[in-house]
């Protein structure tokens, strides 16, 4: 087939130019990760969701911070809370590890800032992201897993939403 | 309960990513076709039972070296191997090399279609019984058209492969023969962002001039 042949007579052309332009395995690794959050990154600034933000550090795509407002109606409404995000190299098939950096006064949080939230451990996907991840600890702020606590105290003290807004308020210290 | 949170957020991000337009891409379209663990526009496309669409080697790295269960990273669903559909569209079915997001790590050839059987022809049987499936499915269905209407068609350009190779305009150059009558319709190659949204295009176009010409000739 004369059709078949030309279509073909013109890849091996591409696909030795992209053999020789290509690194290491390891690094082209890497640059599917930079890609996904490159475009990630395009997608939040422009979705201009309220309440939550996120910014690569500085020099290192794959170190992030990010910022939640607690939610209206909440008893963190009003709170920013800065956290990090580090991306592993097999990311998204591996989720971020995600860190609140703020102290937060929360069941599923413990003192080190460590989030206990399902889908940032076994139940993660590599369909969610950045934004996702954010809205979902957003959410998690306002409706707490009691049942499985890292913070006894703040599960105890849910049931009394004044009490804790109290609470909440006390121990919110900005970040700098 | 957190994960209802996730599955409900995911839907909202889902639909986001479908109407916000690509930085690549000016085409506001493009994101129906990205895959949904890359965010890239889907190379080697499959698409799961469950309608979402992957690129094959992305999928399979996920099935095979992090999904706890087989499932579908948006919906969940259960992901059975032999129910994958992949998606041909034209002249891409080379493997491209850069497709594969991990060099070091043998991802298999991407799942063939399931083709179920040719309708029972009525009347002539001038069709032959392949698939569109595939590079050698649409050749034969072209070269069975350039035999209709010769006169429509210089026998040189047909086949001249780095033609059909470089960006094929024959579904528009056909449809300009049948609606406007005249046989110069070749439109001008499409820039190379629109390259990859016009393959898309073009497996409808030539479904659809199939479909005319079933019409037609049955
Ligand atoms: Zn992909
Ligand atoms: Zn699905």
């Amino acid at each position: 087939m004369p059709t078949n042949q030309g279509f073909q007579d013109n890849t091996p052309a591409v696909i030795m130019s992209s053999k020789q332009s290509l690194p290491a395995p390891k690094s082209v690794d890497t640059q599917s990760v930079l890609k996904r959050l490159q475009s990630e990154l395009m997608c939040l600034m422009m979705s201009g969701d309220p309440g939550i933000s996120a910014f690569p550090e500085e020099e290192n795509i794959m170190s992030w911070k990010g910022t939640i407002l607690g939610s209206t109606e909440t008893v963190f409404e009003g709170m920013e809370y800065k956290l990090s995000l580090s991306f592993p190299t097999d990311y998204p098939f591996k989720p971020p590890k995600v860190k609140f950096e703020t102290a937060c006064f929360h069941p599923n949080v413990d003192a080190f800032g460590n989030i206990c939230l399902d889908i940032l451990q076994d139940q993660w996907s590599s369909a969610y992201d950045v934004r996702t991840i954010l809205l979902s600890i957003q959410s998690l702020l306002g409706e707490p897993n009691i049942s499985s606590p890292l913070n006894t105290q703040a599960a105890a003290l849910w049931s009394n939403q004044e009490e804790y807004r109290k609470m909440v308020l006390k121990l919110f210290k900005p970040a700098s | 309960m957190a994960s209802g949170v996730g599955e409900s957020i995911t839907s909202s991000s889902t639909q986001f990513q479908s109407s916000s337009a690509s930085s690549s891409n000016a085409n506001n379209d493009a994101g129906s076709f990205e895959c949904n663990i890359c965010f890239e526009l889907a190379q080697d496309p499959i698409v799961t039972l469950c309608g979402h669409l992957y690129c094959w080697p992305c999928l399979y790295e996920w099935l095979h070296r992090h999904s706890r269960s087989q499932e579908c990273p948006v919906c969940k669903a259960l992901i059975q191997k032999d129910k994958l559909v992949p998606l041909y569209g034209r002249g891409k079915t080379t493997k491209d090399p850069r497709s594969n997001p991990m060099p070091g790590f043998n991802i298999p050839n991407r799942p063939a279609g399931q083709r179920p059987e040719t309708a029972p022809s009525r009347g002539s049987n001038h069709f032959p019984h392949h698939g569109f499936g595939s590079m050698a499915g649409s050749f034969t269905f072209s070269a069975a058209m350039s035999s209709f209407i010769p006169e429509f068609f210089s026998v040189n350009g047909f086949t001249n492969g780095a033609r059909f190779g470089a960006a094929t305009n024959f579904p528009f150059g056909f449809s300009n023969s049948i609606h406007g009558g005249h046989a110069h319709g070749f439109v001008h190659p499409p820039t190379h962002g629109q390259q990859a949204d016009s393959y898309l295009k073009m497996l409808f176009l030539m479904i659809g001039v199939f479909v005319i010409l079933t019409l037609i000739w049955a």
